[in-house]
């Protein structure tokens, strides 16, 4: 069910700057399906895991959000409220939100 | 003149899931030099991991092997009958018998390896209690842990492998590309072995991981292999709303085990037509053709989908059932994302989620082109037309580990053949020219036009038009790959990485779709609309091979 809210995502990028995001709210999105949308719609350059098991059990969307570490598969988001993304810590980042 | 990186080994394994992981083991074990080419990063990449799983052993090995409690009635006789049984008959039975037979060493290796055993159970269609319940990452964690013992092997991660380099009908190695930096890396190797997985995404709604596109099966069908049995996918009912959930299997999960019901938009449980006895409970192939039916006759929802409901179940009753679904996992919960279960319904639809068919091997895992071995899912021929449950999880060890030995011995007696540079230039440089653009068309856009092209040509319910349609939809996108246009950038270019993958989804689905025309039949998981009994002629295997840039299909006699 889409509502007339957004979701803001503030993704870590190069050289410790945040970029900002306005994501069309809808009810069960995740933040994997979020970055999902801003990279088919909004910005070709971001760089986060690719989905593989769908159910949180593979590990590999693994990231950092709101300070704490979880699948970005795993959280459930709500209307109006902001997503800090980025790596967990002690990780060499590539890009983004991929490590090496 | 050629900037780019070049790398030289014995034995190249194209895939780190299971079957690539096993091969590698096995052929370092001989000796040989490898290397592995993963996506992703080792044991966290490819199907393996995400598999529940079921490994499947004949239960009087179960017993006599493995030292649990099996059931000594059981043989691999009876086991091979079973998976022969469930694949129409359609499979290969030189390799039946080669997997039967070596399933039982290859799981308890595995075990002994550390892999830990969960339970034990009857899978559908097993008439003994052949399942043993290892989970997925457990064994693909098990897997690479035995590859990082083995400290020289080389694994690239972040590489991908774009085309198998011929050489006077010998693989030689290959064009790739190393997604974290954008450098291009061609790999010299005695032999190679292909272990790339299924082409699962190549459809919109997948149980499989986004990146798996049949990138080895396509690769292969370039350099020349012959393809069997590529009409043949395995679709199970996968969520198709909320988004993040799209793929997720747990529809087919509540019908197996929960008693859920399936219905269409009128309310109707539609399975009581194809399957009166069983229902919901009936198989997939059934069920995934009952489903696509109701769905492109307007009977289907707004997200594309019919309903999984289990409302009549009693809440405290539900309750305890979802216990066995594997609880919460690592922190992730799917009724997080759905509403109130006791009030309304999954929307779902045919997941893809397994390719039957791919690369024909022999019993050695040789594929007919000198020094290309082909092992796992992207192999064609152990499961026929359907695979029976559990199947894939002890075949990725059997097949990897044969894959492993025939090239290593391969290796052994062959010198690296020197590469051309003009070649490799003229390669990579079509690559280079996404980025400056003769055009503008956009990679993202064709991914997904390609994505939908699959689901309503080579879903569960085909028919001629629709199937010509795939070709020249295929064709067509073809044509557009010169004028792609792609930012910037070579560290992880996501866009560049979709760019590169739409001609390997255009030969997967072209390859399918030709066979699937030319099956005019229906027979398992390959219903057509137009023709929709079995033909006795037609009980043969088709293969479909590259003949001068034309799809070439043959019915072979099934092998023996």
């Amino acid at each position: 069910m889409k509502s007339n809210k957004n979701v803001n995502i503030k993704l870590k990028r190069q050289n410790q700057i945040y970029d900002e995001f306005e994501v069309p709210f809808e009810e069960g999105m995740s933040i994997l399906s979020a970055l999902q949308y801003i990279y088919e719609n909004l910005d070709r350059t971001i760089a986060y895991p690719v989905c593989l098991c769908r159910m949180g059990k593979c590990g590999a969307c693994i990231m950092q959000v709101n300070g704490k570490a979880q699948l970005g598969c795993a959280v459930k988001l709500a209307a109006g409220e902001v997503y800090v993304i980025e790596t967990v810590a002690n990780k060499e980042v590539i890009k983004d939100l991929i490590t090496r | 003149m050629n900037n780019y990186k070049h790398l030289i080994t014995d034995v190249l394994v194209i895939g780190s899931g299971g079957a690539g992981m096993r091969a590698a083991i096995s052929a370092h074990d001989d000796g040989a030099k490898v290397m592995i080419l993963s996506k992703g990063r080792l044991g966290v990449s490819g199907s393996t991991v995400t598999a529940c799983a079921d490994v499947s052993v004949d239960s009087n090995s179960i017993t006599k092997l493995l030292g649990f409690n099996g059931d000594i009635e059981d043989s691999k006789e009876k086991f091979a009958a079973d998976t022969i049984k469930s694949g129409w008959g359609f499979n290969h039975k030189g390799l039946v018998e080669v997997f039967v037979d070596q399933a039982p060493q290859r799981v308890k290796e595995l075990i002994d390896w550390g892999a830990k055993v969960e339970n034990f159970a009857i899978s559908p269609g097993h008439s003994y209690r052949r399942a043993i319940i290892i989970k997925g990452n457990n064994f693909a964690h098990t897997l690479a842990r035995q590859v990082r013992l083995r400290s020289d092997i080389r694994v690239l991660e972040g590489v991908i492998a774009l085309d198998i380099i011929v050489k006077n009908g010998r693989a030689t190695g290959v064009y790739a590309v190393n997604i974290m930096n954008g450098e291009f890396t061609t790999i010299s190797a005695k032999s190679v072995i292909i272990s790339t997985g299924g082409a699962m995404s190549v459809f919109p709604v997948t149980t499989a991981p986004n990146d798996l596109m049949g990138d080895g099966m396509s690769m292969a069908y370039r350099a020349g292999v012959k393809m069997v049995d590529m009409e043949f996918q395995t679709f199970l009912m996968g969520c198709c709303s909320p988004p993040s959930l799209i793929g997720n299997n747990y529809p087919f999960v509540l019908m197996c085990r929960a008693g859920a019901h399936l219905y269409n938009r009128e309310g109707e449980r539609f399975m009581e037509k194809w399957d009166p006895e069983r229902r919901e409970k009936s198989t997939r192939d059934k069920i995934a053709v009952a489903s696509t039916l109701e769905i492109l006759e307007g009977r289907g929802g707004r997200n594309g989908g019919v309903w999984v409901s289990v409302r009549h179940i009693p809440k405290n009753l539900f309750e305890y059932y979802t216990e066995w679904y594997e609880g919460k996992k690592l922190g992730f919960d799917e009724k997080d994302f759905l509403p109130d279960l006791m009030q309304e319904g999954i929307e779902s639809m045919p997941s893809a989620h397994f390719w039957n068919g791919g690369i024909r091997i022999n019993t050695e895992c040789f594929t007919g082109i000198e020094g290309l071995f082909a092992a796992g899912e992207c192999a064609g021929g152990i499961h026929g037309a359907n695979r029976l449950s559990g199947n894939a999880m002890s075949e990725i060890l059997v097949t990897g580990n044969i894959a492993g030995h025939s090239a290593a011995c391969t290796a052994a007696s062959v010198p690296v053949t020197a590469m051309s540079k003009e070649e490799e230039y003229a390669y990579y440089k079509k690559l280079e020219d996404m980025f400056c653009g003769n055009g503008n068309e956009d990679p993202v856009i064709l991914k997904k036009k390609l994505q939908q092209t699959a689901w309503e040509t080579i879903g569960p319910v085909r028919e001629q038009k629709e199937l010509e349609r795939a070709i020249r939809i295929c064709d067509e996108v073809e044509n557009k790959i010169p004028y792609l246009r792609c930012h910037e950038g070579r560290v992880y270019n996501r866009e560049w990485i979709d760019a590169m993958s739409l001609a390997n989804m255009c030969d997967i689905i072209r390859i399918t779709a030709a066979a699937a025309a030319h099956r005019k039949e229906s027979r398992s998981s390959h219903y057509r609309k137009d023709y929709n009994k079995s033909v006795d002629d037609m009980f043969c295997n088709i293969t479909v091979e590259n003949s001068n840039g034309q799809l070439k299909m043959s019915n072979c006699p099934i092998s023996t």
